[in-house]
């Protein structure tokens, strides 16, 4: 679903919101932002939801502002300064330093039987982290 | 037939077995290949992995093309049961 982004128009906080009449995300705001977030379409959390379908992209602009580039129209527009921590979307991230991941360097010890191994689906003991899904609890 | 099946199911566990132990193992020396310690268990379980193969073939037909044997007479590795076919629930 590829919007229109003609008609698309800007809010003077600047978030983007679209007009159409569909009805407005129930975002929790802060209350410097309610006023200018709440006509925020649901065409667009679709877009801020799919990053992977090359409709849009983050980019740092100037300022400190960040922009939303929509593609196919290949218009610009300034999404969040970081007045909005409490957006249900990607904006609540804008105000986060980034951080690095890591992987520890796996060392050969604590093998497991073959048997043990194929239970657990994996040899190595240290791997043997059983994801339940229930916030670790068994 | 049945002890068979059940022998076949057994053994073919135990391939799978030392299978999945190779295959966690070549994991572990993609990414630490100078480990001596890691290379002595892969080849320790690869001896046993391939003679439990051998073992299998002689048995029930090869489980892979690799365990094939030579017969002279017919192409076996058509002609026997592959490991589902033996039944035993495997």
């Amino acid at each position: 679903m590829m919007p229109d982004c003609n008609r698309m128009s800007q809010n003077h906080c600047g978030c983007v919101h679209q007009d159409d009449n569909k009805p407005c995300m129930n975002r929790s705001l802060n209350s410097s932002c309610k006023n200018m977030c709440n006509d925020c379409g649901s065409k667009d959390s679709y877009m801020m939801n799919n990053p992977q379908n090359g409709m849009y992209n983050y980019a740092n602009g100037s300022g400190g502002m960040r922009e939303r580039r929509y593609g196919s129209c290949g218009s610009t527009r300034s999404v969040c300064t970081g007045k909005c921590p409490d957006t249900n979307d990607h904006r609540h991230f804008c105000s986060y330093p980034l951080a690095m991941g890591y992987v520890p360097w796996q060392m050969f010890r604590e093998v497991y039987e073959p048997e043990k191994g194929f239970s657990c689906g994996t040899i190595f003991h240290e791997l043997n982290l059983p994801f339940l899904g229930n916030r670790g609890c068994r | 037939m049945m002890t068979n099946s059940m022998d076949s199911c057994k053994m073919c566990r135990h391939i799978q077995i030392l299978g999945f132990t190779l295959d966690d193992l070549t994991l572990f020396l993609d990414t630490h290949p100078c480990d001596q310690d890691a290379q002595k268990c892969y080849f320790h379980y690869l001896k046993a992995y391939n003679e439990a193969l051998q073992e299998y073939a002689k048995s029930f037909g090869p489980m892979n093309l690799s365990t094939a044997a030579e017969s002279g007479k017919y192409w076996e590795w058509v002609c026997t049961p592959f490991p589902w076919e033996l039944g035993g629930g495997c």
